[in-house]
Order: C-alpha cells, then sequence, then structure tokens
C-alpha cells in the first residue's frame, strides 16, 4: 500500500474549525442553562447532584470522562507501535480500571452515605488528620490540573494539526468554552453533556472507523494482508514485549487514576446507591468497544507503512493523519474532529466539577466551617474558572511539564494500595497510611529512576501496601467503619 | 458519495442506536428534573459484591476475544465499530432499565 496516496483533505479552514469549538459549547450551554434553571439550587446539588444519577446518565458519564482525548488516539497509536498486542494492553486493563472501583464504592457508598470526597473520607477514616487527608487533597488537585492540561493540550494538538488554528488560540477558546458552560450547572451539567458525547464517540466513531476501511481499494482485506506480510507478530495479542514495554505499568496507572481520582469518587456519591455497582460495571464493560473500534485506525497506519516523521514525530497523530489524509468525504473528516473535541471537552468538565467539590468540602468547609452557603456556591464556581485557567496558564506557557506529569504519577501511585486498604481493611491506621505512601515515594521513585517504570511502578505499589499492613499488624487496633457515616452525616446537605 | 454495503449495514445500527440513546436520553432528562424536589433517602439493595465478578470476568474476556479475533480475519475487524455502536445502544437501554429511577413510585 503506498503511502504517497495520503493527501490531505482540502477545505480545513480556521473560520471553520473556531465555529465547530463554538457550536458545540453552544450546544452544551443550552444544556447548562436548562441544568440551571431545574436542577441546581446550592452546593450540594452543584457538586454532588442532589445523589440523583441514575443508571443511564451514570454510565453516560463514567463513560465520557474515561474517554480521554488522548485516549481516543493513544489506542489507534498503540496499535500502531506494537500492533494487536498494544490495543491488547491498552485497552483491557483500561476497562478493567472502572470496573474495579466496584467493591470500594460499594462499601464506600454503604458505610459513608452522605459523602462527597474521597479525602473527606481519609479525614474522618483518620481521626481527621490533617497529614492523611491533605496528602490526598493535593494529589487530588494534582490530578485535576494534569487531566485539565493534558486534555487542553490534546484539543490544541488536534485542531492545531487539522486546521490552520494557532495552538494558543485553540487552548484559550478550548478552557473558555468549556468553563462556561461548566460553570452553570456543576455536576449535572457535566454528566448530561457527557453522556451526549457518547453518542459521538461510539456511532460517529464506528462510521468513520468503517468509511476508512471502505475508502482504501481493498478494504480491511487489503490493510489485514499488508500488515500480516510486513509483520505477522503485529496480529496477535501475545507479543511480551508490548506487556514489558507499556502495558503493566499502564495497567497499574489506570487503577490508580480511577482509584486515585475525585472524579470517579465523585460520581460514586452522587449516583443513587442502588445504581452505583450497575453504574461502573456497565460503564467499564461499554466502555470496551470505544478504543478497539478508534485502535483499528493503528492497522491503516501499519498497513501504510507510516513512520513517526510522517506523523510530525509523533505517532498519536497516527488517527488523525489516516482520517485527515486517506480520502474521507469532507463531513467524516469534521465528524471525527467533533468527537475528539467533544471526548476532551466531557473530561474537562468533568475534572472541573470534581475540583469544585474538592474545594467545597476539602478546603472552604474544613478550614472555614461557618462560610455561608451562599458565599460556598461563588467560592465553588470560582475554584472551576481558577483550576482552568491555571491549567492553560501552564499550556500557554509552554512550560514543560514533566514535573507535574512525575509528581501526580508519584501520589496517585503512592496512595492506590493505601487507600484500598483503607476502604476494605479496618486496620489500616494514621501512622502506617501516611507511613506506607511517604516511604514507598522515597524509596520507589529513585527506584523508578535508575530501573525503569516497569520495576519503579511495582516497587512504589508493594512499598506503600508493605507499610500499611506492618503498621496496622502492629498497631493491632480496629477502626470501627459504622462511625465513617455518624461523623460525615453533616457539612453541605440541606 | 457512494455508501458500501457495510456503510449502509453501519447506518442501519446506527440509527437503531441513535432511536435508543435519544429516548432514552430524553426519559432520563425528564427523571432527573421531576427528583428536583425528591429527598427519598434511598439505601443499596442491588446485589452483593460476589454478583459482579461473573460479568466483569465476561466482559473483559469479551473485550479480549474481540482485539484477538481483529488479527485471525479481516471481517473482524468490523466487529469493533459494531461494538462501538452497541455501547451507545446500551447506555440509552441503561435509561430504561434502571426502573427504580421514577421517584413518583
Amino acid at each position: 500500500m503506498d503511502k504517497s496516496q495520503l493527501v490531505l483533505a482540502s477545505g480545513l479552514t480556521q473560520n471553520l474549525g473556531l465555529s465547530l469549538m463554538v457550536a458545540t459549547g453552544c450546544v452544551f450551554l443550552v444544556v447548562a442553562f436548562i441544568v440551571k434553571c431545574n436542577l441546581v439550587r446550592n452546593t450540594h446539588d452543584f457538586i454532588i447532584s442532589n445523589r440523583r444519577i441514575g443508571l443511564g446518565f451514570g454510565v453516560g458519564a463514567v463513560v465520557s470522562v474515561w474517554t480521554w482525548a488522548m485516549a481516543v488516539m493513544m489506542s489507534s497509536a498503540m496499535t500502531f507501535q506494537w500492533g494487536l498486542s498494544g490495543l491488547f494492553w491498552f485497552v483491557i486493563p483500561n476497562g478493567f480500571a472502572v470496573m474495579a472501583v466496584i467493591p470500594l464504592a460499594k462499601v464506600l457508598r454503604k458505610r459513608m452515605p452522605a459523602g462527597y470526597t474521597i479525602s473527606q473520607f481519609v479525614h474522618t477514616r483518620f481521626e481527621r488528620s490533617r497529614i492523611a487527608s491533605s496528602v490526598v487533597t493535593v494529589t487530588m488537585l494534582f490530578g485535576i490540573v494534569l487531566e485539565i492540561l493534558i486534555n487542553l493540550k490534546g484539543t490544541a494538538v488536534v485542531m492545531s494539526t487539522v486546521f490552520p488554528i494557532d495552538w494558543r488560540v485553540a487552548t484559550i477558546m478550548t478552557v473558555v468554552v468549556v468553563l462556561t458552560y461548566s460553570y452553570f450547572g456543576g455536576l449535572w451539567t457535566s454528566v448530561m453533556t457527557g453522556t451526549l458525547n457518547t453518542w459521538m464517540i461510539t456511532v460517529v466513531a464506528a462510521f468513520v472507523v468503517v468509511s476508512v476501511f471502505t475508502v482504501i481499494p481493498g478494504g480491511a482485506t487489503a490493510v489485514f494482508d499488508a500488515v500480516k506480510s510486513a509483520d505477522p507478530s503485529k496480529l496477535v495479542v501475545t507479543n511480551a514485549d508490548a506487556a514489558g514495554g507499556f502495558g503493566i505499568t499502564l495497567a497499574f496507572g489506570l487503577l490508580a487514576s480511577t482509584i486515585g481520582d475525585q472524579t470517579f469518587w465523585q460520581k460514586v456519591w452522587a449516583i443513587r446507591p442502588s445504581q452505583v455497582g450497575r453504574t461502573f460495571l456497565w460503564a467499564g464493560a461499554l466502555f470496551y468497544p470505544i478504543p478497539i473500534c478508534l485502535g483499528m485506525l493503528g492497522l491503516v497506519g501499519l498497513a501504510y507503512n507510516l513512520t513517526p516523521a510522517d506523523l510530525g514525530g509523533d505517532i498519536v497523530a497516527v488517527g488523525p493523519y489516516i482520517v485527515s489524509h486517506i480520502g474521507l468525504p469532507f463531513a467524516l473528516v469534521i465528524a471525527y474532529v467533533l468527537l475528539i473535541l467533544t471526548a476532551c471537552y466531557s473530561t474537562i468538565d468533568g475534572a472541573s466539577s470534581a475540583l469544585s467539590s474538592i474545594v467545597a468540602v476539602d478546603i472552604v468547609k474544613r478550614y472555614a466551617p461557618k462560610t455561608s452557603e451562599q458565599w460556598l456556591f461563588y467560592i465553588t464556581k470560582l475554584s472551576m474558572l481558577i483550576g482552568g485557567s491555571i491549567a492553560a496558564a501552564i499550556v500557554l506557557s509552554g512550560a514543560d511539564f514533566t514535573t507535574l506529569v512525575l509528581t501526580t504519577y508519584a501520589l496517585k501511585t503512592s496512595i492506590l494500595m493505601p487507600i484500598i486498604l483503607a476502604i476494605l481493611w479496618p486496620r489500616t491506621n494514621t501512622f502506617g497510611f501516611v507511613s506506607g505512601i511517604v516511604s514507598s515515594i522515597l524509596i520507589g521513585m529513585p527506584i523508578r529512576h535508575y530501573y525503569g517504570e516497569l520495576i519503579g511502578t511495582l516497587s512504589i505499589v508493594a512499598i506503600s501496601a508493605i507499610v500499611v499492613v506492618i503498621c496496622g499488624l502492629v498497631a493491632r487496633k480496629a477502626f470501627d467503619m459504622a462511625e465513617l457515616g455518624v461523623k460525615e452525616a453533616m457539612n453541605l446537605e440541606g | 458519495m457512494d455508501l458500501s454495503p457495510t456503510q449502509i449495514g453501519f447506518l442501519i445500527i446506527g440509527a437503531i442506536a441513535t432511536v435508543t440513546f435519544v429516548s432514552g436520553y430524553f426519559k432520563g432528562t425528564k427523571i432527573a428534573l421531576a427528583s428536583y424536589n425528591d429527598n427519598t433517602v434511598e439505601v443499596d439493595d442491588s446485589g452483593d459484591i460476589q454478583t459482579y465478578w461473573g460479568p466483569i470476568l465476561t466482559a473483559v474476556l469479551c473485550a479480549v476475544g474481540i482485539v484477538a479475533l481483529a488479527g485471525v480475519h479481516p471481517a473482524f475487524i468490523y466487529i469493533g465499530p459494531a461494538c462501538a455502536v452497541g455501547t451507545a445502544f446500551g447506555i440509552g437501554l441503561a435509561f430504561f432499565v434502571d426502573r427504580d429511577s421514577n421517584p413518583s413510585k
């Protein structure tokens, strides 16, 4: 298959790109106004949707926040780099990470029915320890800012690649559009717009991918034969290199990304209790086809023998490159851009909404408990604007955010096992929780630096778990989990 | 633009999924709006965690199978996109399966 046949589609102007960004935002703004007028009375409604989210919106919201802009593109990129083994190791832990929340969510929702945030749980669980809850709060804040800026960056890359738009303009447009509609309705807006977005990343994505194979002479058979003749190992899922190269590390990283992310915990407490388990089960299972579908574009990249240089040096661009160069009708190229755009919007608004819950519960109400409801409502909404602005400023500064990525990685991976044990094992104590996190970072990060991601990640996870368990066994004191509900039936309710 | 039979097939299943998705979405929105003043305290009466392991394992194995099949025969490349359409259908269906979501009950 001759890659010289791949030519960029024409008609992709700057005005068209900007119009798409604004038009999508306007549609969501209408949803936000309906939500604001009908569903949001106070901070409680804004950050936890009065705990009335049902199965449909719950599943849609979880699927949409989990489908990052980068995830949409990474599935194609991993297939392009490693073949189907890459897709296997990218996809399988992704859906499982969502379903892995179920046992923890069911336990916490039962024992702490009026909760809002995971750091609120840690605060209550560990005798109001400021150190323990602060570590978790900081981890959540770092994670949210990173989530927002990665998706801002992803949108900017796609929009500036497909359209002649300056990436800085694309970044500012994205943050303005998303924060404008998120500001009005909080979690309900995020949930409703996110669910709408899932239609784009499923039905539209499927039709675009099928159309790609249709316009290729010889169709799927030609692609399959070309990949097979070039390198048959790219068509099997048992290539161990992919597992060692990124798969196992990614699996732990993804688990930390759901269990250690307030975006998901906010939904655990916002979904009606009888639907929490089912929501995460359905969401995990229904998420799987999305990256599998988009991953097939990676096979097309392999069939055409594309190189990273063809893609501008970044293999993440393989999906957008194929779609914009394969000869698809103009409307389908636009549809693909829109689906990436909406995937990005829904992740940013979900993260912003999670940020608002942390600011309200873990910062304002904890350190200034007498703050009036009216002020709390304003501060909560304002925090979304501030968080988005900080993320946008980091992206616009052109700063290398490796430090932020590494810090967030270290914190999220190190709190994974301590949080799981805190929820499931009553003998987990404050000293063990804090020591587990601190020691795993102090010992694990240097190991990661010298021995690579795989050994480093396994070390961090193992050290944090072992320290927590040893401290729990030594102290011989069990926490009464029934106290969680009694202590926290307060705060923003009413 | 001439559509291939595969594209036409996907347009049809996409339309079915879209109808289910949209009607579910409207049902969910109606219920959400009606829940504004609903302060019923609910309890988790869903199954024990043990009831989830089977479906989780099934979902993981299905995903493994779909990815693996794409390397067996070119026709299986289309299973992923077909299942993605199924996701939209499933989300639409979720609004109807959630019978308890009607606050008037």
